[in-house]
C-alpha cells in the first residue's frame, strides 16, 4: 500500500520534544548534580508506577503522531495516485477497523443493539418501535442476549492469556538486561527482584506493567468485536475517540510548556541578572501580559483566530492542517499566559544568584556576562524549570477541557476530552441517561492528570533544595 | 501610606496602557475592520455595501491610529484607537453588536456574580485552612498522606466533572435543588448553594495541598523550635505561632483575588445559568461579541491591578516586618 | 551540694536514616551542679548541639536513644516522661539559648508576647501581673526603655538586642538548668562579651546551672567551671578549666588548643612572638609606590522607594575611605558586621561600583577603567570568599572551576600547558590531582577553601582580597587555612588585603592593620603599634572585648 507522509505542525514540535526529552536524560545521566535527584525520583514506588503509565500515554501520543494519507484505490496501474485527503495515523493503523465504524446512533457499552429506538415500518405497515441491532458490535454472536456474557467472558480470558505471556517475556528480558547489567547469574537477580532489594524498585515497574499489558491485551481482544465504551451521538466508537484524544491533552501539556520556555528562561535570568532598566522592562512586560485575565486572552487570540481562518480558508490545505494549527495557536497561547509565573520564578532566582560569591568570583575574573549566565546561573536555575515543567503539565490538560467547553478550545472536530465532555453535558440530561462518554473522558483524563501530580510530587520532592532534609 | 497608594495607582497606568495595546493590536490589526464585518455579517459573499454600512453603524469606520482627514486633536481623537480603546480609560465601554449599553449591563449583572463568587471564596478558604491545618497537625502520619493523596486525586479531576456530577447527583437524582437557574432576592439562596459547594470542592485539593506545605516550610524555621522550648504545647504552637506566620502568604494570595470576584466563575456561572458576568463573557465569546470581550479584558486587567495593588496594602496590616515610611 | 542537678549517662544518640542508623553521639556521660558552668567544647559535627537538643527533648523525629541510656534532672529520667511531661519541664525547669537570635524569634509576635507566654504557661500569670513580669525581665537583662520596648517586634531590635530577649525568654521562670547552644556566635566582638557577661552575672544571681555548647576556648576559658571536649560524638576529655588549660591530656584537646591564633593566648609579649613584625620599620619610610592606593573612597546605597525610584536617602556604606598597601605586605581590615569592610574590598576590585574616590593598582587609575580595559586588571586582584560552600558553583567540577578564569583572561591557551599549571596548582594546594574531575561538595570546608585559593592563584594575581577566608570554617583548619596563606605570600610575593572581624588571627598574619568603623577608618598603622597602642576608643574597645585565655 502506497502512501504519504503528512508532517504536522505539533508533529514536528512533539518529534523536537522526545528528542530534547532523550538528549536531555543522556546529559543529566552524566551530570553529577542532575544524577542524584534523579536517582531519588525513580527510587520512590509511586514515581516509578507513574512514570510506567506516563511512559505508556506518552506511546500512545507518539503513535498518534506520526501521520500519513494513505493513497486511494487506482482505478487503473497507470493511473497517477491520489491520496485520501483525510489524515491518518499509526494509531488509526492499528486501532482500524475502529476508525471507519460508524454505527447509526448511541450505543452502551458492551451492547449488541442502539440505545434509543428507532421507528420501523413493519412488512403490514404497522409501526413499531424497536431497538435495532448494530453493524459491527457483537455480529458473530446469532443470539446476543444468551451467548454475550460467555463470549465476553472467553474472549476477557484470552486478553489475559495473552497478556500474560507478554508480561513473562517482558520479565524475561528484564532480568537478563539486569544480570547483565550486574554481572551476576540470573537466579540471585531473580532472588533479589522478588524480594525487592534492588536499586530501584523493578518489581513495582513490573506489576504496573503487567497491569497496563493486561489491560492492553484484554480491551484488545474485546474491542475487535464490541464497542467496549459503547459509541456516541452519531455512532463513533467511544474508546477510539477517549485514545485519540490522549495526543491532544499530551500536545496541550508539553507543548504549551515548551514553546514559552526559551522567552521565561532568557528573559527571567536577563531581568534577574543585569538588574535596573532590563529588570524594569521585563517587569513591565509580564505584569502586563498577566493582568489580562487568561481565558479572556485566549478567547481574544483564539476568536481572532477563527475570523482570520474563515476569511482565508485558501490557506489550509486540509481539515486535519486547520485543526492542527488552532491546536498549536491554542498551545502558545496557554504558553504566554502560563510563562510570566515562572519568568517571575526564574528571575527571583538569578536575583539571588547574582549575589552568590561564585558568581562575583567570576566576575572577578573577568568572564563575560553571558558566559556567567550561560554556566553560572542558568544551570542553577533548572531545577526550577524542570519542577515547573512537570507541575503545569497536569494544570494544563485540565485547562484543554474547560476551554473547550468555553469554545476557545481545540477545533470541534479535533478528538480531545474537552470536547468529548462538552457533548457528554447535554447526555446526561438525555433519559435514560447516556453516561459513558462522559464516563470514558473521566477515567482516561483522571488517570493522566493523577499519575503527572504523583510523578510532579516527587519531581519537586528531589529537586526542590528547601524541600531536601524533609 | 496614602502616598504609597497613590504611587502604586500611578503604576497601574502604564500597565492599562500596555493591556489595551496588546487588545487593540489582537482585535484590529490581525483582522482588519472589514474583515471583522464580513465574519459578523456571516456571508463571504457579501457586497462591499453592506460591509461600509455595518461598520459606519457600529462606529468601526475610522482609521487606526490618525485620521488625516480630521483636524487639531480629532486628528487622533477619531480613530478607532482611541475611540475603541482609550475610551475605555473612562470606563466607556460602549455598545455590543446586539446594541446593549455594556456599563449597565456589567453593573446588574455583578451581583449574581458576587452572590456566588464571595461565599465561594471565604468558605472555600475556611474549610481549606482547617484541612490543610489537620494534615501539618498529623505530619509525616498516615493520616497526613492520606491527605495529601487525597488532595492529588481531588486536584486531578477537571472542574467540569464535579459540576456535571454535583448536577446529576443533587438536582436530577436527589431533587434537592434546582439544577440551575437564578431569582433575585433572598429566593437566590436555593440556586446559589450548590454552585458554592462544587465551587468549594472543585478548590479543596490544590488550596489544602498548598498551604499545607506553608505550613510545613514554616514549621521547619527557627522560632518554633524557640517556642517549642518554651514548653509550649504542639497546639499553641501550630495556632498561634506557625498559624499567624502562615497566614501571610495565604492571605496575600487571596487579596490578589477579591477584586476578580467581580468577574466570577466563568464555569459555575454557564454550568448553573447565573446570570452573572461569567455567562455574560462566555455567551459573548460564544456569539463573537468583541466589544463586550474588548470590555471585559480591560475590566478583568484593572481588577487585576486593584488586587495587586490591595496585596501590597495587606502586607503591611499582616506582616510587622512590612510597614510604609 | 551533693547530688548533681543534671547527669547524663552513657547517652547514644542514633539517627534513623534510609541507609540504616546513624550513629552521631556515643556513648557520652558528664554532670552539671547547681550554680556550676559546664562548657561542651567540640566544633562543627561532634554531636555538642544534639546533646544539648536530647536534654531539652527537641530531637528530631527519627532520632533514637537506647535504653541505656540516662539523662537525671535531679530525680527524673527525662528520657523516659511523655511529650506531655516534657512540655512542663521545657522552658520552666530548663531553659535554651540559642545560636541564631535572627531567625530564633517569631518575626510577627510582640517580644513582650513571646516573652509573656512562658510565664502563662507555667506560671499562670495574667494581665498586669504579666505585664510587669515582663517587663521586670526585660531590665533584667539590661534592655533600656523595657516598658516600651516590650510592643516592638523582633524585626526592630539588634542582634544583641533579640539575644538579650532569648534570655530573658530562657530565665523567665527561674530555671534550675539553663542550656546556651553557641550563644554569642552570631554576634559582633564587643557585643559578644556584654552577652557572656550577662549570662554569668544571671548565672550568680540565681545559681542555676548553665550548660554552655561553644566551640570558641576563648569564651570557654571566661566562663566555664568545667570543660568537656567532644569530636566525632565522643567526649574526649573532661577536667576543670584551670586544669584543661594548664596541660590538656588528649591528642585532641591539645589540637584545639594548638590552632588558637597566638593573640588569644597571651595578650601581652606579641613581639617576642613575631620579631619579623618589630623588626618593620613604619611603612611611610619605604620609598617605593604602594601596589594598592585608595584615595577618599566612597560607596554609598540609595535607599530608593517607590515605584519612580527616587533616592531618598544615602546609606553610606563606605565613607571616604584613603589606604594603601605596599607590594609584598598584608594589610588587616578590621572591622564588625556592617561596617563597610566587605563592600569596601569589593569596591576595589570595582565589582561594586564606587560613588566617588579613586583606585590606583600599580600606579593606573583603575577607577576610570571601563570593562574592557579593567580585563586586564582582573587577573591582578583576585578574591577568596568567606564561605567556601557558596563561593563554588556546585554544578561544575574542579576543573572548570580552575580553568575558568585562564580561559576568560587567556591566560595560558594551549590546553597541555594549562593542564600542567592546574597540576602545579594542586600542588601548593596540597590536593590530588584526581581532585580535577570531582565536584565541590565531595570537598570538606577546608578543601574549598583551598580550592578557592588556587582558583585566585591560577590568574596569577599580585593582590588578593581575602574577605573572612576563615570565619565559616573550624579552629584547626582555621590555623591551616592562614597557614597556607603566609606560605604562599613568602613565595608568589603576594600581597593580602585581609578582611575580618577577628582580632585574634590578625597579629601572626598582618604588617598593618586598619580598623573600620561605620564606614569609616577610624585606625590605621603597623600591627604592632594599633595592638599596643591603639589610639582611637574603638579600636580599644574592640581590642578589649576580644576574648582571651587569661
Amino acid at each position: 500500500m502506497t502512501f504519504k507522509f503528512v508532517l504536522l505542525w505539533t508533529d514536528l514540535l512533539v518529534f523536537i520534544l522526545v528528542a530534547l526529552l532523550l538528549a536531555f536524560s543522556i546529559w543529566a545521566k552524566r551530570q553529577d548534580s542532575w544524577r542524584r535527584p534523579l536517582r531519588k525520583v525513580f527510587r520512590r514506588k509511586i514515581s516509578v508506577v507513574s512514570a510506567v503509565i506516563l511512559s505508556t500515554y506518552v506511546l500512545i501520543g507518539l503513535l498518534d503522531s506520526v501521520h500519513y494519507q494513505p493513497a486511494l484505490p487506482q482505478e487503473n496501474a497507470t493511473d497517477q495516485i491520489h491520496y485520501d485527503v483525510e489524515v491518518k495515523s499509526v494509531l488509526d493503523k492499528l486501532l482500524s477497523p475502529l476508525d471507519e465504524q460508524f454505527e447509526t446512533s448511541y450505543s452502551a457499552p458492551f451492547a449488541h443493539q442502539l440505545h434509543v429506538q428507532d421507528a420501523v415500518k413493519q412488512a403490514d405497515g404497522s409501526i413499531v418501535y424497536q431497538h435495532q441491532r448494530l453493524q459491527y458490535a457483537a455480529t458473530h454472536l446469532s443470539n446476543p442476549e444468551a451467548e454475550k456474557r460467555h463470549d465476553i467472558l472467553v474472549r476477557s480470558l484470552k486478553g489475559v492469556a495473552w497478556g500474560l505471556l507478554i508480561l513473562l517475556l517482558v520479565t524475561i528480558l528484564l532480568v537478563l538486561y539486569l544480570s547483565h547489567q550486574k554481572k551476576q547469574n540470573v537466579l540471585a537477580t531473580s532472588k533479589q527482584l522478588v524480594a525487592g532489594k534492588m536499586d530501584y524498585p523493578y518489581l513495582t515497574m513490573l506489576l504496573t506493567l503487567g497491569i497496563v499489558i493486561l489491560l492492553a491485551s484484554v480491551s484488545a481482544c474485546l474491542a475487535t468485536h464490541y464497542h467496549i465504551f459503547g459509541t456516541d451521538k452519531v455512532g463513533e466508537d467511544v474508546f477510539y475517540q477517549a485514545l485519540k484524544s490522549i495526543r491532544t491533552g499530551l500536545v496541550i501539556g508539553t507543548v504549551s510548556t515548551l514553546v514559552m520556555l526559551p522567552f521565561a528562561i532568557i528573559l527571567g535570568v536577563m531581568a534577574g541578572y543585569f538588574r535596573g532598566r532590563i529588570d524594569d522592562g521585563i517587569q513591565y512586560l509580564y505584569t502586563t501580559l498577566s493582568s489580562i485575565p487568561g481565558v479572556l486572552l485566549i478567547a481574544a487570540a483564539i476568536l481572532m483566530l477563527q475570523v482570520f481562518m474563515s476569511t482565508h480558508p485558501d490557506l489550509f490545505a486540509s481539515n486535519a492542517q486547520r485543526a492542527d494549527l488552532r491546536l498549536l495557536i491554542l498551545c502558545v497561547i496557554l504558553g504566554v499566559t502560563s510563562w510570566t509565573s515562572l519568568c517571575r520564578l526564574l528571575r527571583g532566582e538569578s536575583f539571588k544568584l547574582r549575589e552568590m560569591d561564585y558568581v562575583q568570583a567570576a566576575n572577578n575574573l573577568g568572564v563575560s556576562h553571558v558566559t556567567i549566565l550561560k554556566k553560572h546561573i542558568v544551570p542553577n536555575v533548572m531545577h526550577i524549570v524542570l519542577i515547573t515543567l512537570v507541575l503545569d503539565f497536569s494544570g494544563l490538560v485540565l485547562a484543554e477541557a474547560v476551554l473547550s467547553y468555553v469554545g476557545v478550545g481545540v477545533d470541534p472536530t479535533m478528538f480531545s476530552w474537552g470536547n468529548m465532555i462538552n457533548s457528554a453535558r447535554l447526555e446526561m440530561a438525555r433519559e435514560p441517561v447516556v453516561w459513558w462518554s462522559l464516563c470514558a473522558a473521566f477515567i482516561f483524563m483522571f488517570t493522566l492528570v493523577l499519575f503527572a501530580n504523583f510523578f510532579a510530587d516527587s519531581v519537586r520532592d528531589a529537586f526542590d533544595p528547601r524541600l531536601q532534609d524533609a | 501610606m496614602l502616598r504609597y497608594i497613590l504611587q502604586r495607582v500611578l503604576y497601574a497606568i502604564p500597565i492599562l496602557l500596555g493591556v489595551n495595546i496588546i487588545t487593540f493590536l489582537l482585535f484590529f490589526t490581525i483582522n482588519s475592520p472589514d474583515d471583522m464585518a464580513r465574519a459578523h455579517l456571516g456571508d463571504r459573499h457579501i457586497q462591499q455595501a453592506e460591509v461600509d454600512n455595518w461598520k459606519a453603524s457600529h462606529g468601526y469606520d475610522k482609521p487606526l491610529f490618525i485620521n488625516y482627514d480630521a483636524q487639531g486633536v480629532k486628528k487622533i481623537s477619531q480613530t478607532l484607537l482611541f475611540e475603541k480603546s482609550l475610551r475605555l480609560f473612562m470606563f466607556d465601554f460602549g455598545y455590543s453588536y446586539g446594541d446593549r449599553d455594556i456599563k449597565a449591563d456589567v453593573k446588574e449583572r455583578m451581583w449574581p456574580s458576587l452572590a456566588i463568587a464571595v461565599p465561594a471564596l471565604l468558605i472555600g478558604l475556611l474549610v481549606n485552612i482547617t484541612f490543610a491545618m489537620l494534615m501539618a497537625f498529623f505530619r509525616a502520619s498516615h493520616i497526613d498522606t492520606l491527605g495529601v493523596v487525597i488532595c492529588l486525586a481531588m486536584m486531578s479531576i477537571s472542574t467540569l466533572f464535579y459540576i456535571i456530577a454535583g448536577q446529576y447527583l443533587i438536582s436530577k437524582m436527589l431533587h434537592w435543588v434546582p439544577i440551575s437557574g437564578y431569582s433575585d432576592g433572598l429566593g437566590a439562596w436555593k440556586f446559589i448553594i450548590l454552585p458554592v459547594i462544587v465551587g468549594i470542592i472543585s478548590g479543596l485539593g490544590a488550596g489544602a495541598r498548598w498551604y499545607r506545605t506553608l505550613y510545613l516550610e514554616e514549621m521547619g524555621k527557627d522560632y518554633v523550635r524557640t517556642a517549642r522550648a518554651k514548653g509550649l504545647s504542639d497546639g499553641v504552637v501550630l495556632f498561634k505561632h506557625v498559624f499567624k506566620n502562615a497566614l501571610i502568604p495565604i492571605l496575600t494570595g487571596v487579596v490578589v483575588l477579591i477584586p476578580l470576584l467581580l468577574i466570577g466563575s466563568l464555569l459555575l456561572e454557564s454550568f448553573f445559568a447565573i446570570p452573572g458576568l461569567g455567562t455574560y463573557m462566555i455567551d459573548a465569546i460564544a456569539q463573537q461579541d468583541f466589544p463586550i470581550v474588548r470590555a471585559m479584558v480591560f475590566l478583568g486587567a484593572l481588577l487585576y491591578i486593584a488586587g495587586l495593588i490591595l496585596t501590597d496594602i495587606s502586607y503591611t496590616w499582616v506582616d510587622p516586618r512590612v510597614r510604609i515610611r | 551540694m551533693t547530688q548533681p542537678l543534671l547527669r547524663v549517662q552513657d547517652l547514644t544518640t542514633r539517627l534513623a536514616t534510609p541507609r540504616g542508623m546513624l550513629q552521631l553521639v556515643n556513648n557520652i556521660s558528664f554532670e552539671v551542679a547547681r550554680g556550676e558552668t559546664l562548657a561542651l567544647v567540640g566544633e562543627s559535627g561532634s554531636g555538642k548541639s544534639l546533646t544539648a537538643l536530647s536534654v531539652m527533648g527537641l530531637l528530631p523525629a527519627h532520632a533514637r536513644h537506647p535504653l541505656t541510656s540516662k539523662i537525671m534532672l535531679d530525680d527524673i529520667n527525662l528520657l523516659t516522661l511523655s511529650e506531655a511531661q516534657r512540655q512542663q519541664i521545657r522552658g520552666k525547669k530548663i531553659g535554651m539559648i540559642f545560636q541564631e537570635p535572627m531567625t530564633s524569634l517569631n518575626p510577627v509576635l510582640t517580644i513582650g508576647d513571646q516573652i509573656g507566654e512562658v510565664l502563662y504557661r507555667h506560671q499562670g500569670l495574667r494581665g498586669q501581673a504579666l505585664k510587669k513580669r515582663v517587663i521586670a525581665l526585660l531590665e533584667a537583662v539590661h534592655i533600656p526603655l523595657a516598658a516600651q520596648r516590650a510592643n516592638d517586634y523582633p524585626h526592630q531590635l539588634s542582634g544583641g538586642m533579640k539575644q538579650r530577649v532569648m534570655i530573658a525568654m530562657a530565665i523567665a521562670c527561674e530555671p534550675d538548668l539553663l542550656i546556651a547552644d553557641e550563644p554569642t556566635t552570631a554576634l559582633d566582638v564587643t557585643i559578644q562579651a556584654e552577652i557572656l557577661k550577662l549570662l554569668t552575672e544571671l548565672q550568680r544571681q540565681s545559681g542555676m546551672g548553665l550548660l554552655l555548647i561553644t566551640h570558641d576556648l576563648a569564651v570557654v576559658a571566661q566562663v566555664a567551671d568545667t570543660v568537656a571536649v567532644m569530636t566525632q560524638g565522643k567526649l574526649v576529655e573532661q577536667n576543670t578549666t584551670a586544669a584543661f588549660f594548664a596541660g590538656p591530656t588528649h591528642p585532641y584537646s591539645q589540637k584545639l588548643l594548638a590552632a588558637l591564633p597566638a593573640f588569644a593566648r597571651e595578650s601581652t609579649s606579641l613581639v617576642s612572638k613575631y620579631p619579623d613584625l618589630k623588626a618593620e620599620k613604619s611603612p611611610a619610610a619605604d620609598a617605593d609606590k604602594p601596589l594598592l592606593d585608595v584615595r577618599n573612597l566612597q560607596v554609598y546605597f540609595p535607599i530608593k522607594t517607590g515605584f519612580l525610584r527616587r533616592a531618598k536617602s544615602h546609606l553610606k556604606a563606605v565613607d571616604d575611605v584613603s589606604l594603601h598597601i605596599e607590594a609584598g605586605k598584608t594589610l588587616a581590615l578590621v572591622g564588625e558586621s556592617g561596617s563597610g569592610k566587605t563592600t569596601l574590598g569589593r569596591s576595589i576590585s570595582q565589582l561594586i561600583p564606587a560613588t566617588s574616590g579613586e583606585v590606583y593598582f600599580n600606579g593606573a587609575a583603575i577607577h576610570r577603567l571601563k570593562s574592557k580595559a579593567l580585563r586586564e586588571y582582573r587577573r591582578d586582584i583576585q578574591f577568596i570568599f568567606q564561605d567556601p560552600f557558596s563561593a563554588m558553583n556546585p554544578r561544575m567540577m574542579i576543573q572548570d572551576l580552575l580553568e575558568e578564569g585562564m580561559l576568560a583572561l587567556h591566560i595560558e591557551p594551549e590546553q597541555r600547558k594549562r593542564r600542567a599549571r592546574l597540576y602545579a596548582l594542586l600542588e601548593y594546594i596540597s590536593l590530588p590531582r584526581n581532585s580535577l574531575s570531582r565536584y565541590p561538595h565531595e570537598f570538606s570546608g577546608g578543601e574549598r577553601q583551598r580550592l578557592c585559593i588556587a582558583r585566585a592563584l591560577a590568574v596569577n594575581p599580585k593582590l588578593i582580597i581575602c574577605d573572612e577566608p576563615t570565619s565559616a570554617l573550624d579552629v584547626t583548619i582555621q590555623a591551616q587555612i592562614l597557614d597556607l596563606l603566609k606560605d604562599l605570600q613568602n613565595e608568589l610575593n603576594l600581597t593580602y588585603l585581609f578582611i575580618t572581624h577577628n582580632l585574634s588571627i590578625v597579629p601572626a598574619l598582618a604588617h598593618e592593620v586598619a580598623v573600620m568603623h561605620l564606614g569609616k577608618i577610624v585606625e590605621q598603622g603597623a600591627t604592632q603599634q594599633i595592638f599596643e597602642q591603639p589610639q582611637a576608643a574603638y579600636t580599644k574597645s574592640l581590642l578589649a572585648a576580644a576574648p582571651k585565655l587569661v
